[in-house]
């Protein structure tokens, strides 16, 4: 291969450059590393190719467990249906052999849940008994709600719910920390939709079925609108029976942040795939400051940081955090600010 | 009949085909995260991808008894799922022009003209520009460039995918990474800045 004379493109669309950039091999690294040193000349072109490789690697709409959860759901009940049909227009037809969507399955699911649960309590809120799911630091959970919406919690995060939601006007959790909400919609019998409603200290947020990432930690809420539209309310118009109108109205790709130190309202925007990436296990910064990266570690995953190096917390990280090893994320910190980081446990010195 | 300890394509497929409702399970569960990938490259809609999935994996279970043999399922079902789209899109008549400007804009940030926001300027992921970018590509380039790099797959396999000579893969993705990069150049959007500080951060590591 004369590889000297190859374009970027040329490079990028090679199978054996792919591969490397891809899967690298010790053979493959070694191969270009001395290509480079022969040809110079090439360094530039190598590294767009390699750059064009990577990105399109990841470049792509990545669907949630939620949203193939919700859609397993969907086929089955289709199937079921069908089947239903099929059992009384032909009553000879084969009988199946599939206990995957019999409904008792699913009861077992939830009775499964409400007793192994683990960290699930049961107890009384005013008159309503209530069912609460909570998290470890570091630990995410995917829960089905009686409706069968499905939440995906983080860590350190806690939601509460009524028991039954049947007869009730809407649809109401309580939530602490961050989680992200695949809702369905729901019709009453009397065939009005019924409301989903999350309420944080200081926020309500309304919606008829959606999906949307909410973090409420330290008394500010970050919604971020991946699919539908939601109301949000804050609270102090929330909670007045006088209020009619919602503080704001998000469409899909909006994030709206809320603290309620400020009482004040800020629309982000659009950079949605990395707030709800905890649920990959790994978190996306751009141009971050570390001490938020740290205050985000430490918030879900119970991650201490002491700064004995000053002005280290304002310095900003690009890349990801891989949440199931954060030390990596610390040597990274090392390499690229010439810092030393002592680790002990859940604790790390940076200095 | 524990499908899990059916290892091959071909026994996994097989035993759905003969009625083990585990192995139809199995099938949906390790291919659906793949196949919903591409389905979105294809039409760039969440909710016709979905839909598409729905009736293809109802039709299979369906059909089960009937269905062919085959040693590849993720070749079975991209081309089931890429006929589905395109049937879908043509009956929508969406897919008269490739370079239907809808497709780029609406993945534009939207804000509601009633609420005054407080307008903050967040930099823009990287992945989230380069999306935005590809959905400026021909649906044919996207496609070929979704399958060499997200899916991985070697040439003559996107050629037996989309149904086209090897050669012409080739000359198709010659064509589409060529454009992408001029519209990343045209674009300015500061993709290679970005990218750059990671690609030092790895060296450094």
């Amino acid at each position: 291969m004369d590889f000297e004379n190859y374009s970027a493109i040329d490079l990028a669309l090679d199978e054996g450059f792919k591969q490397w950039v891809q899967s690298p091999t010790p053979e493959a690294t070694l191969f270009w590393t001395q290509f480079l040193q022969q040809h110079p000349h090439q360094e530039e072109a190598v590294l767009e190719a390699r750059l064009l490789v990577e990105q399109l690697s990841v470049a792509s709409e990545v669907a949630s467990p939620e949203r193939l959860e919700l859609l397993w759901g969907r086929i089955q009940t289709e199937l079921q249906t069908t089947v239903a049909t099929k059992r009384n227009s032909t009553p000879d037809v084969m009988l199946l052999k599939s206990t995957w969507f019999m409904p008792i399955r699913r009861a077992a699911i939830w009775v499964g849940l409400l007793l192994g649960g683990g960290g699930l309590a049961y107890y009384h809120f005013g008159y309503a008994p209530t069912i609460q799911y909570e998290t470890a630091y570091g630990e995410t959970k995917t829960l089905t709600l009686p409706d069968g919406s499905v939440v995906t919690l983080n860590g350190h995060s806690k939601l509460t719910l009524q028991a039954d939601w049947t007869g009730q006007p809407t649809r109401d959790v309580w939530l602490a920390g961050e989680a992200f909400f695949a809702v369905k919609k729901q019709k009453s019998n009397g065939g009005q939709p019924v409301k989903f409603r999350v309420l944080t200290p200081g926020m309500r947020i309304d919606v008829l079925g959606t999906r949307f990432n909410v973090n409420s930690r330290r008394r500010e809420t970050v919604v971020a609108l991946e699919e539908g539209q939601i109301q949000v309310w804050s609270e102090s118009t929330a909670h007045q029976s006088t209020a009619k109108h919602p503080v704001a109205l998000m469409q899909p790709g909006d994030v709206l942040s809320y603290s309620e130190a400020s009482q004040h309202l800020v629309n982000q925007q659009a950079n949605l795939t990395t707030l709800a990436s905890w649920r990959d296990k790994r978190l996306i910064f751009n141009d971050t400051p570390i001490g938020e990266i740290v205050q985000a570690l430490s918030d879900s995953y119970g991650i201490e940081v002491e700064y004995q190096r000053q002005g280290i917390a304002n310095k900003r990280f690009s890349g990801s955090v891989q949440t199931d090893s954060v030390a990596v994320f610390f040597k990274k910190l090392e390499k690229i600010y010439g810092v030393t980081v002592l680790q002990t446990a859940n604790r790390f010195i940076i200095r | 009949m524990n499908s899990s300890l059916t290892s091959t394509d071909t026994d996994l497929w097989n035993a759905f085909r003969q009625g083990d409702d585990g192995a139809y399970e199995s099938i949906y569960r390790e291919f659906s995260p793949v196949l919903y990938s591409y389905g979105y490259q294809l039409c760039r809609d969440s909710s016709q991808t979905e839909d598409c999935m729905h009736d293809l994996f109802v039709y299979l279970y369906q059909h089960r008894n009937t269905l062919n043999e085959t040693n590849s399922i993720k070749y079975y079902l991209y081309r089931c799922l890429r006929r589905r789209i395109s049937e879908k899109a043509q009956a929508a008549s969406r897919w008269v022009s490739d370079e239907d400007p809808l497709t780029a804009e609406k993945f534009e940030p939207t804000t509601p003209p009633e609420i005054d926001f407080m307008q903050e300027q967040t930099a823009c992921e990287v992945k989230q520009k380069l999306d935005y970018l590809l959905g400026k590509l021909p649906k044919r380039q996207r496609e070929a460039l979704h399958l060499l790099y997200f899916q991985e797959l070697s040439y003559p396999e996107i050629a037996q995918i989309m149904g086209l000579e090897v050669k012409s893969v080739y000359n198709l993705t010659y064509n589409s990474l060529t454009s992408l990069r001029d519209h990343i150049r045209q674009s300015n959007l500061q993709f290679f800045d970005f990218a750059l500080v990671v690609f030092f951060g790895l060296l450094l590591h």
